[in-house]
């Protein structure tokens, strides 16, 4: 090792680290709120979880909706929905993960004025270790102030079986498999509205 | 009977009266006529054409890719053309001679999990009827079936083709592709309903590549066929036709480069309900790449373009979406010493997507990004450290529009002290941040940050002793920008040390034992009413002991506490943990494997779980629930090879379970798994 190398190391990790600096500086907020919302609970258990899903679509909170799911979810089509899309299947549901669900869940916020979800748990799994899934009915109401359904209330049905992990104490989704309902519905599923809103 | 099946019978009988032609012509033997000067055999010259005639095409489009085919074109063709042979330097070696040998292979696959149970049929039959002429098909059969929700899922992909080397340059082909799906709910009910997609396409290609001198190649293929598609309630009949080019040239020594071209047309005429179409769509993608290798450093520069428009029938309407990609990449490798190594790199893209019906989906997204990586080694240290920045401006014509910023930071320095002791330090540190551009109607501009720091110690003082020891703290913040939103903006610290040992008794027996010990601290920013803790305690204790060479058990001891509460501020200013709850889950495992006559594996596993929950109030802690479940699970598999080529892979377990809180359905599961492929 010659002195020349030492002096390209140390400059170099000083142009690194002086870089570092400037880009990690998070902004200042603009200031605290005029009203605290309880709208998140460390999600100890996997009903904490679902009632954080619950809570941040109401809230339109998309921070929250992120810190539901895993870094490597996907989400899983129902079959009849992905045929029924054509040509367009693959441009609407390939490949969906994690910053899909995020993108397309604000493009919807951006659309909606009033979210309203309801989940009726159908069947779930032992939690005592660290995977598990629910199979849950929902049920999600949504009032358009924009795009194509612009001053329509729509309602979307259908089961979602949420597979979940526990990472260290907290418990996310990491696979969503959709589903239409058992009886025929009119109602699209919530995997067409995510389908209409990928970014 | 549909068009498919007199395509599919138009093959098949093609098929046999060339295999019978075929066979009697070389009758069958592992004697292969003799090669001509001058030809090249299947796989030769660059960009080797062989089987790929009518290659770049897209997706599952006609002229799809690979393995494509041919007709019995004139054979007499003058084969000896110079200027259609792959003969001069450059082109790869001859290979080995034609063993014209039919080997079908069948592969049945059969799982169940969980109430879904799958079938599998994959059969593959691949023929080379002559040193230039070769058969390809293939089908596939999946079905499935799903208990609980009561649904039948059935795929068909069915294919087959002829490939035809008319020269070593020359090739051509053509292929049938037919897929179906249908998905059925209810099956057998009043109300069953079906949902299906069927496709079916046929393609002739032509393709011509040669490398003509050493560091000059060229490729060129074009491919034309027939579509028919319905799904739901669209039907679409037509044609497509491909092209595609390449062009390899060595401009100067160590300076390469390749020139692509890929075209695509396509007209279809679409019925959905009562209304009819004509949907035409076209699409173009060029790329040039160049790579330079200079006194041991590498420079790369990627660009590409494509332009595609699509038409396709959209509730009642012909819907158009027109994309406009392009993209540049320019990467550096630089090794100033021999133990420094500098990589920088610059990555822009811009992707425009436009719709005529649903315009709310267009999007137009422009993203550029710098990074750059440093490797420094130095005796028994090493360090590398990579740095990138990243910007994304979306235009979504919608109040989604704005940019997004993404940097990163991490670094590693791995030091090792002696034969026994050993570390690592990894550090990190990212930021995303969002800004919109119309903060009244959009107020989700954020930004999260998150940095991480671990420590790993590796110890082994004996051959029969190791141990590990692993610490790590992080801090993740999210911290929304509007007022709106701010009462969500947290902080989430976490600590956590993990060490471990392993001890070696004799060949025979050996203890893992595992500790977890970690804390998590949230504090919200303007609400640290809401602040709370979550701490968690874990020992897992592994003990393997080999019985008997084919016995083998591992008894398992599992602990996990966790008690968490509020962390507020006192009157005092000092931050308190209030618990709130506990929980214990203690968990004993055995497991006992045998391995029956070397072929089969059984397993047998018994689980033991209590689980338990106390609520704290003042000084009370009373308990809250307390779970016990066990369960009991028996498993064979097999995995054998048989001589013929025949191979089994299986396996089906039953696990038998009782806890409070379960259906019937999953007191009782059975689970399978069957793969058997036969060559013949």
């Amino acid at each position: 090792m010659n002195r020349r190398a030492h002096f390209i190391l140390i400059g170099l990790l000083a142009l690194l680290l002086s870089s570092a600096g400037c880009l990690f500086s998070p902004r200042d907020p603009d200031g605290p709120p005029d009203d605290v919302a309880d709208n998140w609970e460390t999600p100890v258990t996997t009903t904490i979880l679902r009632e954080n899903l619950k809570a941040a679509l109401e809230g339109e909170n998309i921070g929250n909706i992120s810190d539901c799911f895993t870094d490597d979810y996907v989400f899983e089509v129902d079959p009849s929905d992905y045929i029924d899309a054509g040509a367009e299947g693959d441009v609407r549901y390939a490949d969906w993960g994690k910053d899909d669900e995020t993108q397309a869940t604000q493009a919807i916020f951006a659309s909606a004025s009033d979210i309203n979800v309801t989940f009726i748990n159908v069947e779930s799994t032992d939690e005592s270790g660290d995977d598990m899934y629910r199979r849950e009915d929902y049920v999600l109401t949504i009032f358009w102030q924009s795009g194509q359904n612009i001053n329509e209330e729509i309602t979307y049905k259908g089961q979602a079986t949420l597979h979940m992990r526990r990472e260290q104490s907290s418990w996310a989704i990491y696979r969503w498999v959709d589903s239409r309902t058992v009886e025929p519905s009119e109602n699209e599923t919530w995997g067409v509205l995510r389908g209409d809103y990928r970014q | 009977m549909k068009t498919s099946s007199h395509i599919a019978l138009l093959l098949v009988v093609l098929f046999a009266v060339v295999v019978t032609m075929g066979g009697a012509a070389y009758g069958q033997t592992a004697e292969p006529p003799p090669v001509e000067d001058g030809e090249a055999s299947d796989g030769e010259g660059a960009g080797a054409p062989g089987d790929t005639l009518g290659g770049g095409a897209p997706g599952d489009t006609l002229g799809a890719p690979a393995d494509s085919l041919a007709g019995n074109a004139p054979v007499a063709m003058n084969e000896h053309m110079e200027s259609f042979q792959n003969t001069g330097p450059g082109t790869r070696p001859r290979v080995a001679e034609l063993e014209p040998e039919f080997h079908p292979v069948y592969k049945l696959t059969y799982k169940r999990d969980e109430g879904i149970g799958t079938w599998g049929h994959d059969f593959t039959m691949n023929y080379p009827l002559s040193k230039k002429l070769k058969f390809n098909s293939s089908a596939s059969i999946t079905t499935k079936e799903d208990e609980i929700l009561n649904r039948e899922n059935r795929q068909e992909t069915w294919r087959a083709g002829l490939n035809y080397n008319l020269t070593g340059a020359v090739g051509m082909g053509v292929k049938f592709n037919r897929s179906y799906q249908i998905d059925t709910r209810n099956p057998g009910r009043p109300t069953e309903v079906e949902t299906s997609r069927e496709k079916e396409t046929m393609d002739f290609s032509t393709s011509y590549s040669k490398t003509h001198f050493s560091g000059f190649s060229t490729s060129l293929s074009a491919s034309a066929g027939i579509e028919r598609n319905d799904y739901a309630d669209i039907t679409s009949n037509g044609s497509t036709q491909n092209v595609s080019a390449t062009l390899g040239y060595e401009i100067v020594e160590n300076l390469d480069s390749t020139v692509s071209y890929t075209g695509r047309h396509s007209v279809l005429d679409s019925k959905q309900g009562d209304f009819e179409s004509t949907d035409e769509s076209v699409s173009h993608a060029l790329s040039a790449d160049f790579d330079y290798e200079w006194a041991g450093h590498l420079f790369k520069a990627d660009a590409r373009r494509s332009y595609s428009e699509t038409q396709y029938p959209k509730e009642g309407q012909t819907e158009q979406r027109d994309q406009e990609s392009e993209g540049l990449d320019f990467s550096t490798e630089f090794q100033p010493l021999a133990n420094l190594g500098m990589d920088f790199g610059y990555t822009y893209t811009r992707n425009q997507t436009y719709y005529i019906v649903e315009t709310t989906r267009d999007s137009d997204i422009r993203s550029r990004s710098v990074n750059g990586k440093l490797d420094y080694s130095l005796g028994a240290t090493t360090f590398s450290a990579q740095l990138s920045s990243k910007k994304d401006r979306s235009d979504q014509f919608s109040i989604q529009t704005g940019d997004t910023y993404s940097d990163s930071f991490g670094t590693t320095i791995m030091h090792t002290f002696n034969s026994k002791l050993s570390s690592t330090f990894r550090g990190s540190v990212s930021l995303l941040s969002f800004h919109y551009d119309d903060p009244e109607e959009n107020d989700q501009d954020r930004d999260l940050l998150n940095q991480e720091a671990t420590v790993t110690l590796s110890y082994k003082p004996r051959t029969d002793i190791s141990a590990d020891l692993l610490m790590r703290v992080k801090e993740s913040q999210l911290i929304y920008i509007r007022t709106s939103r701010t009462g969500d903006n947290k902080t989430t610290n976490t600590y956590s040390i993990q060490p471990s040992i392993r001890k070696v008794f004799s060949p025979t027996v050996s203890v893992d034992q595992k500790y977890e010990l970690s804390a998590d601290y949230f504090f919200y920013t303007f609400d640290t009413s809401s602040n709370s803790l979550i701490r968690n305690f874990g020992v897992t204790t592994d003990l393997t002991w080999r019985i008997m060479d084919r016995i083998n058990t591992t008894f398992t001891h599992r602990y996990r506490g966790q008690d968490e509460g509020s962390y507020v501020e006192g009157d005092d200013g000092i931050e308190r943990y209030g618990k709130s709850s506990e929980r214990d889950t203690h968990t004993l495992t055995i497991l006992v494997r045998y391995n029956l006559f070397g072929l089969v594996e059984l397993e047998v596993q018994q689980d033991y779980n209590v689980s338990m929950k106390w609520v704290l109030e003042g000084d009370t802690r009373r308990l809250s629930w307390e779970k016990h479940d066990t369960s009991l699970q028996g498993k064979a598999s097999i995995s054998h090879d048989l001589e013929n080529g025949t191979k089994l892979r299986a396996s089906v377990s039953r696990t038998l379970r009782d806890a409070p809180n379960i259906n019937e359905r999953q007191q009782d599961v059975w689970n399978a798994s069957i793969s058997l492929e036969r060559t013949f």
